[in-house]
């Protein structure tokens, strides 16, 4: 078996920021994470290939001009703020998830990271009180971090069941801070969700500061699928 | 007539979330299935149209395959071809591992692939298009945010992963039966690739399954 994470050049993610995302309600995560590379300009710094996840390619969802591919996961990462992120363009495959999750519980452990935010989203309709946050967030780290931000704090882990997020956190938070993040929402255009992640994530960890016009990526443009063909009129 | 009545009912969501999915089978691989001293080409296709097409045209007795005939290996020359036909449940991350060091050892790997015409997204002047690790551009690129899945999606994230040389081809289709005008691309596509048809792909006339019109 090949190694599970390659890396395009020798690369420290020391006292990095990594954020995972989780295949979740509305791709929340996911969306956030896209929106998180296009608008902050992180580059790719490796790729991660693992039999358990569904292989998905294309071209660079990115740059139009650009020759690379993408595959389903890969890292990519910005070094003057100190962020990577984990980008999974599609599932697990149920009867291998945990082997891979090993795996890459195992090289994160290597990477001496600062803190790791694992992203999540679960059904509006789950959210108790509907005068609440729409964030909820279950932490290891200093309280005091999240004292002035709009999220509410959790100590229950089966509220987050789905995914992985809850075995990654496990195994993960007496290395290192970790922190889940939860967005409550429905299906539909959830692109707001996830700049409202983002904004929320720099209240959180300051790492980068709230922007007014985010970049959204190309492939974005077709989310909703082609444009209503003018020959059915 | 709501016959959920007294049921909670969660609605579905567009997100492929793992609960939702089968638990995947893995292939039978033969005993027989010996991996070559050294292979020049590697062509790794899928659907059941290319499996059709490569029959007619390229391949003809199987070196090997595995027990339901997931993944079926032809030898032409120096050349392989690997024709896979996954049934539901059957794991792709598995077939690629079956298939790694086939990857390992190939000088060159191709890979290519069907789609129906109607999924595809964005503007393109050509039904063919491709993928590729090292910037091969003899066919148009396939365009933001389509994407391919599937044995070929493994094998070319596999080979980019690894740092191998692979360029997947997508041939975007109606959903028409075979026949020697729909081929002629991916016939006119094996000849650049170096894997000229050793027989022609003629039409087929189809008979009608049933008597009620001539």
């Amino acid at each position: 078996m090949c190694e599970l994470i390659k890396f395009n050049k020798e690369t420290s993610l020391k006292d990095y920021t990594l954020y995972i995302p989780n295949v979740s309600i509305g791709n929340v995560p996911q969306l956030t994470v896209d929106l998180l590379i296009s608008t902050y300009n992180l580059k790719k710094i490796a790729t991660v290939w693992h039999p358990a996840i569904i292989p998905t390619v294309g071209s660079d969802p990115f740059d139009l001009k650009s020759k690379d591919v993408c595959t389903a996961c890969e890292l990519y990462a910005n070094e003057d703020l100190k962020v990577a992120v984990v980008q999974l363009r599609s599932g697990l495959e149920r009867g291998l998830k945990e082997e891979f999750l090993k795996k890459l519980i195992a090289n994160i452990k290597e990477f001496e990271l600062k803190r790791i935010v694992l992203l999540t989203s679960i059904f509006a309709f789950e959210m108790h009180n509907v005068n609440s946050s729409k964030f909820m967030y279950i932490s290891n780290e200093n309280a005091e971090i999240f004292k002035d931000c709009d999220a509410t704090e959790e100590t229950n882990l089966d509220l987050v069941s789905e995914g992985f997020v809850c075995p990654l956190f496990t195994e993960l938070k007496d290395s290192v801070p970790c922190t889940i993040l939860t967005r409550y929402c429905y299906e539909g255009d959830n692109r707001l969700d996830a700049v409202h992640t983002i904004n929320l994530l720099g209240d959180i960890f300051k790492e980068f500061t709230a922007k007014e016009d985010f970049k959204f990526p190309i492939s974005w443009e077709y989310l909703f699928g082609n444009p209503v063909p003018i020959e059915i009129y | 007539m709501n016959y959920n009545f007294g049921e909670i009912v969660e609605p579905p969501t567009r997100a492929l979330i793992d609960e939702n999915l089968p638990i995947t089978i893995d292939l039978e691989i033969p005993n027989s299935l010996v991996l070559p001293p050294n292979i020049n080409t590697l062509l790794i296709a899928d659907t059941s149209y290319l499996s059709k097409l490569l029959k007619l045209c390229l391949v003809s007795e199987p070196m090997f395959s595995t027990k339901k005939n997931e993944l079926t290996f032809y030898k032409l020359n120096d050349h392989y071809i690997v024709v896979c036909k996954l049934i539901e449940g059957v794991s792709i991350g598995k077939a690629t591992e079956i298939l790694m060091p086939w990857i390992n050892l190939s000088e060159v790997v191709y890979a290519m692939t069907t789609s129906p015409l109607a999924t595809y997204q964005n503007k393109s002047d050509s039904n063919m298009l491709m993928l590729s690790t090292d910037g091969n551009t003899c066919y148009p690129t396939l365009q933001v945010p389509n994407l391919v899945t599937g044995v070929t999606a493994g094998v070319f994230s596999y080979a980019k992963h690894v740092g191998k040389s692979c360029s997947l081809f997508i041939g975007y289709i109606d959903n028409t039966p075979l026949d020697s005008v729909n081929s002629k691309p991916f016939v006119e596509l094996l000849r650049k690739i170096d894997l000229p048809p050793v027989r022609e792909c003629v039409l087929q006339d189809r008979l009608p399954e049933h008597n009620l019109y001539m």
